[in-house]
């Protein structure tokens, strides 16, 4: 598959830092891809989230965009290309209602207002907001606000979706409401979605993972690559997922289970069959 | 400031709910100058009838009106016995010092006394009929010949509804940080004057770092999803002339027709 972002050797110091925030940062992520970047707090994550989209001006470094490279020229059609979606819902809204709201980027794009009206219906109705878009979003839940940020991010039907902690301020039933939505999208309009979470859950379904720490990647891979060493895990802060813990208690108590990881139908299969033998 | 009633948004499905704000702007702003025409009992009269015929037509109760002046009822009643007592001319039939009463200082202070309840009533409607929203369009729309002169209609009309939108979450905000500073042992409203004002502080400084957070926040958020100034953007929301807010105007018209004609009769 085409690589559809290419990082190569990027840094980015912010003013008055000591260290850079990214330091030599290289990766490269191939279309209609679900990436999960973790990492402790402050190893560089949102950065490097905003250096994507142009929102922060890297120092050194190239970045590429669907094989075009990122200048300060080509930054707002670029932009056109990536949705970000932000932590605190309540901080991202520009609009007085969910619709205007959803509609600010198309706005923004100068699209006529029948196109406008079009899309904002389509994309509320992805998001299954429609019957609240006349209410302001002062008035939505947690959940609700989330879903009206994604609708209007994917009003503007962008290839890759950053999501920057979106799920962070949600209970447990918003954010997996919020990821089924996401992988739905994901597969129907077959866009990249780059997501920095430390949810396990957002984690586990990725299908390749980035570890950051201090400013730099230091392992990239897919989820049984990265899961396969528990030792390893506790170090890079990361906590391991709830079927690995249980297959490392199993080992530990006595029951031959495979130290690689499993998901929870491989794990539930595994043991099934170890029963059968014994 | 919860008894506050001017500048408080009630919904409702009524005519005056339905016009245009536009409309309801210029019609009220047309009033204020309207009522200082009135300068006898028939044109009070008058226009008195047609206040109460709007907040009719409006289907919100007098009774909220009423109340929405309570607030205020100190202020007019000063204002109103200062005239009273100084409106020169008349011959008063009671005088102490500068202080003086006539039956025209009677009526004089009588009529500005209406005057002040029609100005609070027709704004109160104007306030109460539409919502912050469609206040802030239609102040973009009046304001848009300024726009010859260079003056940044646009960004003014966004900064003016972010403005509106965020007056809750900031308020949220506030009660948040009293309380947490409350929490920690801080006496909000006690004490003398100076330590009052010094209570202020604690709320003010996190108040004051929070909303740059937001700013922050939400310029990022602007930025990503591709603004960049008010230059070759189009418009989600329309507002619609009908017919019904040409007739507005035209009654506001015949009005001031009307109190001319009795003025000079």
């Amino acid at each position: 598959m085409d690589p559809i972002i290419e990082l190569d050797q990027v840094s980015y110091t912010y003013e008055n830092a000591a260290h850079p925030a990214l330091q030599q940062v290289s990766l490269t992520v191939a279309a209609h891809q679900w990436v999960a970047i973790v990492g402790l707090n402050g190893s560089g994550k949102s950065t490097l989230a905003q250096i994507l989209d142009g929102l922060l001006p890297i120092d050194t470094g190239t970045i590429k965009i669907g094989g075009q490279p990122l200048t300060t020229d080509n930054l707002w059609q670029m932009r056109q290309q990536i949705g970000m979606i932000f932590q605190n819902p309540d901080h991202q809204f520009v609009g007085a209602t969910v619709e205007d709201d959803v509609a600010f980027g198309l706005e923004n794009q100068g699209m006529p207002r029948d196109q406008m009206q079009q899309r904002v219906h389509w994309a509320l109705e992805q998001v299954k907001m429609t019957a609240f878009a006349h209410k302001a979003p002062q008035t939505l839940s947690g959940g609700q606000k989330q879903r009206v940020a994604i609708a209007g991010v994917i009003a503007l039907q962008p290839r890759i979706i950053i999501m920057d902690e979106s799920t962070s301020m949600l209970d447990p039933t918003g954010r997996e409401d919020i990821l089924r939505i996401m992988q739905d999208l994901q597969q129907q309009l077959q866009i990249t979605i780059l997501s920095i979470t430390h949810s396990m859950a957002e984690i586990v379904q990725a299908d390749q993972i980035v570890i950051l720490q201090a400013g730099q990647i230091i392992k990239t891979g897919t989820v049984e690559q990265i899961f396969s060493n528990l030792r390893n895990l506790t170090e890079l802060g990361l906590q391991p997922p709830f079927t690995q813990q249980l297959q490392a208690d199993l080992r530990a108590a006595g029951v031959p289970v495979t130290a690689q990881y499993h998901n929870k139908s491989r794990l539930i299969r595994e043991l099934c069959q170890l029963r059968l033998k014994m | 400031m919860g008894k506050l009633i001017i500048g408080r948004y009630l919904p409702g499905d009524s005519l005056i709910h339905h016009l245009d704000p536009r409309g309801k702007f210029v019609g009220t702003f047309l009033f204020v100058l309207i009522v200082f025409l009135a300068n006898n009992w028939e044109t009070y009269l008058l226009l008195t009838a047609f206040v109460l015929l709007a907040v009719k037509l409006s289907g919100i109760s007098l009774k909220f009106f009423i109340k929405g002046i309570r607030p205020m009822i100190y202020l007019i009643l000063f204002t109103v016995l200062l005239q009273m007592f100084f409106t020169p001319g008349g011959d008063p039939f009671w005088q102490w010092g500068i202080f003086s009463l006539s039956k025209l200082s009677i009526l004089n202070g009588l009529f500005i006394f209406i005057r002040f309840l029609l100005i609070i009533f027709i704004s109160t409607l104007l306030t109460v009929t539409t919502t912050p929203l469609q206040m802030s369009d239609a102040m973009e729309y009046l304001l848009k010949p300024l726009r010859i002169v260079h003056f940044p209609v646009d960004e003014v009309a966004l900064m003016l509804s972010i403005a509106l939108q965020f007056i809750p979450l900031l308020s949220d905000e506030t009660t948040k940080i009293m309380n947490a500073q409350r929490a920690r042992g801080v006496d909000f409203g006690e004490g003398s004057l100076i330590n009052q004002i010094k209570a202020v502080v604690p709320i003010l400084i996190p108040l004051f770092v929070s909303s740059f957070n937001i700013a922050y926040d939400l310029s990022v958020a602007m930025e990503s999803r591709g603004y960049h100034g008010s230059e070759g953007r189009s418009k989600y929301r329309q507002l619609q002339w009908q017919a019904a807010d040409t007739w507005m105007l035209v009654v506001f018209g015949l009005l001031a027709v009307c109190l001319i004609g009795l003025r000079s009769y």
